[in-house]
């Protein structure tokens, strides 16, 4: 593979006149793995919903492998080889731990062939080495409501990669989890880059410096600047957005979160300077 | 059955233990079907029967409502139009059986009809008219979810348009008195295939009839549900913009469940208005496809069985308090469905899934047994421990 797997033209998304996405140009090469930071607001998860068609474009166009994703729905995207992960674990609560992976697994995705096809032992096989994978062997046959968070995190990126897509796109992987779960998926995630692309969205400094090799800030819906995690960090218009703002206006914990660390991680900097 | 069951055991013995419940269900699907076609004759009076006979009928709608309620998650509020549409198929063909060809059926010259409906032609060969039972239904409820689920609605919306849809049959069936008979029905058979329809044997026939079309529609709902298939119609049920995302379209899923569920309502219309001996606008009524959903709501979603279970426990209820105190009926039928919501909001079959079985024992005064969470024995992180460390012995 070689080229841009996924590039963005002056795309451009409002929402009855508020622009969420703003005349964002992005591209990303293929086998990279690439993370998006940005505070809240930012447009990020808009970002991903435009490229999963979830929400058309206003303006301007999305590029997969060259191929103009405008107009195609959500099922089409993904049969095209665009995996996502949602923010929350979304996986099926009432089937079981393999079921789950089943389906994400399934080749062939028509009516008749859910009907009359069985799974293949290619399938069964890539089930059983994804269950070892993401350390879920033991609870295969367990329904997934009665796993924990962590482990609906694993299992949808789980999911995601049986569904072999050239493109994973995960928001916020690590929302919501230990220290050492945080770990894990950032291992994971790292393994997978071999043989994807992946873009990662996430507000966990400690984890976007365990991962990222190339990362973009995004802030009110357009890039704001990219570079490795030390260019960013030292960036002054990227200090400024993350703290020039009011603290009122942060609504949320996690990105007070990710400007504390982001201050600590400047500090270190410095210092190392 | 249940999956925690099958927890910490190796694939190849986990497929044979399926194997084995399949084949231990089989068994006792048709020892059910044999004990309802040879003993309950015998058993029970021929009122009783008969209407065993017409709640059997309903259990094959209260399949297919269970089939995309209780498995994908539209609630349809309008089955009792396709319900109606089975009946009417057979019905018409029954109208037309005893006259000549070129006559019209009675009601007809009531009304100073001169010609038969070009409609009602082909219902005078048996053959149209049964697969007519199954077809109508099923094309209307596939066009009707074709649109409503190409253009994504959902929930209460979807509801809505069922309800909407009742609205229409209904008025349009009561209002045209020439065609139909209006409010009063199609009723007053008398021979189909040259047999008389009001005879013992003939009714028997069709109880028989009725039990195997039971029978099928069980199996064909088992074998739907229990594969890849009704796997993704849970997963659409629970979260239907992740299957998208996942790569499949829904639509089409959902449409063949949908036209599957209007046949078997369909179908189960056909059969009860052979048994009933009339068919009319009522059955299109509101209400009664409400009632179709509190069948299944008592009997317990998504569990096929209890579909038929609460269908025949509901309706049985129905004629007995109905008997004894034909006033309290509908609010002993206000009073069920509050239960059902607020005590067992699985339905029976769901509610001894989970934890009827030690309920009744603390109900008896039986020691409850000791439970652990996860148990034990079932916990797969310590079976798999326990496997390990026996393996390094």
């Amino acid at each position: 593979m070689n080229g841009k797997i996924l590039e963005t033209e002056n795309v451009t998304v409002s929402f009855d006149g508020f622009k969420a996405i703003n005349n964002l140009n992005f591209s990303m090469d293929a086998g990279e793995l690439r993370v998006v930071i940005g505070p809240n607001g930012a447009g990020k998860t808009t970002f991903l919903d435009v490229i999963t068609g979830k929400v058309q474009p206003t303006q301007g166009r999305v590029l997969f492998q060259g191929r103009n994703l405008r107009r195609l729905s959500e099922n089409k995207i993904a049969l095209l080889g665009i995996g996502r992960k949602f923010q929350t674990p979304r996986v099926y609560l009432n089937l079981t731990v393999r079921e789950n992976l089943d389906i994400a697994c399934n080749r062939q995705k028509n009516v008749f062939a859910m009907l009359f096809g069985r799974s293949s032992i290619y399938e069964r096989k890539t089930v059983v080495g994804l269950l070892e994978t993401i350390g879920l062997t033991a609870k295969a046959e367990l329904p997934a409501a009665l796993l924990s968070h962590g482990e609906k995190q694993r299992l949808e990126i789980g999911m995601l990669v049986a569904q072999s897509p050239d493109l994973l796109l995960v928001d916020e992987p690590v929302a919501g989890l230990t220290d050492e779960e945080t770990e894990n998926i950032g291992e994971l995630l790292i393994a997978l880059a071999e043989s994807h692309s992946i873009l990662v969205i996430e507000h966990d400094m400690e984890f976007v410096r365990q991962i990222a090799r190339k990362v973009t800030v995004l802030h009110e819906g357009s890039v704001l600047c990219e570079g490795s995690i030390e260019e960013v960090q030292n960036d002054p218009r990227v200090i400024e957005v993350y703290l020039g703002r009011p603290l009122e206006d942060s609504e949320e914990v996690t990105l007070k979160q990710g400007q504390a660390e982001l201050l600590e991680v400047a500090g270190d900097s410095y210092e190392s300077n | 059955m249940t999956s925690d069951s099958l927890v910490g055991i190796p694939g190849i013995e986990r497929r044979h233990r399926r194997r084995r419940l399949l084949l231990i269900e089989v068994g006792l699907v048709a020892l059910v079907a044999l004990v309802l076609i040879f003993l309950m004759p015998v058993v029970i009076s021929g009122f009783r029967l008969s209407l065993l006979g017409r709640f059997l009928a309903l259990a094959i709608a209260a399949l297919g409502i269970d089939l995309i309620w209780g498995y994908t998650g539209m609630l349809s509020l309008g089955h009792g139009v396709f319900f109606a549409l089975g009946g009417y198929a057979i019905a018409m063909h029954l109208q037309l059986a005893p006259v000549d060809a070129g006559k019209l059926p009675e009601f007809m010259n009531l009304y100073g009809v001169t010609e038969l409906p070009w409609f009602w032609k082909p219902f005078d060969s048996f053959g149209f008219a049964a697969i007519a039972v199954i077809i109508i239904p099923a094309l209307l409820g596939a066009i009707l979810g074709y649109l409503v689920f190409r253009n994504r609605i959902r929930g209460v919306y979807f509801s809505i348009l069922t309800q909407a849809a009742t609205i229409v049959f209904f008025n349009f069936f009561n209002g045209q008195q020439k065609l139909f008979n209006g409010t009063n029905g199609l009723t007053n058979y008398k021979t189909l295939l040259g047999a008389d329809v009001n005879t013992a044997p003939t009714q028997f026939v069709f109880y028989t009839l009725t039990v195997l079309f039971l029978v099928a529609a069980y199996a064909l709902c088992r074998w739907l549900t229990g594969g890849r298939f009704g796997k993704l119609l849970i997963a659409i049920r629970d979260d239907e913009s992740r299957v998208r995302f996942t790569g499949y379209d829904p639509t089409g899923f959902k449409v063949l469940v949908f036209g599957l569920s209007a046949a078997l309502a369909g179908l189960a219309g056909a059969m009860f208005t052979l048994q009933t001996g009339i068919v009319s606008p009522k059955a299109m009524d509101i209400a009664f496809s409400i009632e179709m959903v509190i069948w299944v709501a008592v009997g317990g979603r998504a569990t096929l069985v209890g579909a038929i279970l609460g269908a025949l426990v509901v309706n049985f209820a129905k004629s007995l308090l109905s008997e004894k105190f034909p006033e309290i009926w509908l609010f002993f039928q206000g009073a069920l469905f509050l239960i059902v919501v607020t005590v067992l909001p699985d339905g029976i079959v769901g509610w001894l899934r989970t934890q009827g079985i030690e309920q009744m024992r603390s109900l008896f005064g039986l020691r409850q047994p000791m439970i652990t969470y996860p148990s034990l024995e079932e916990d797969p992180e310590v079976q798999r421990e326990r496997e390990n460390l026996g393996a390094r012995d």
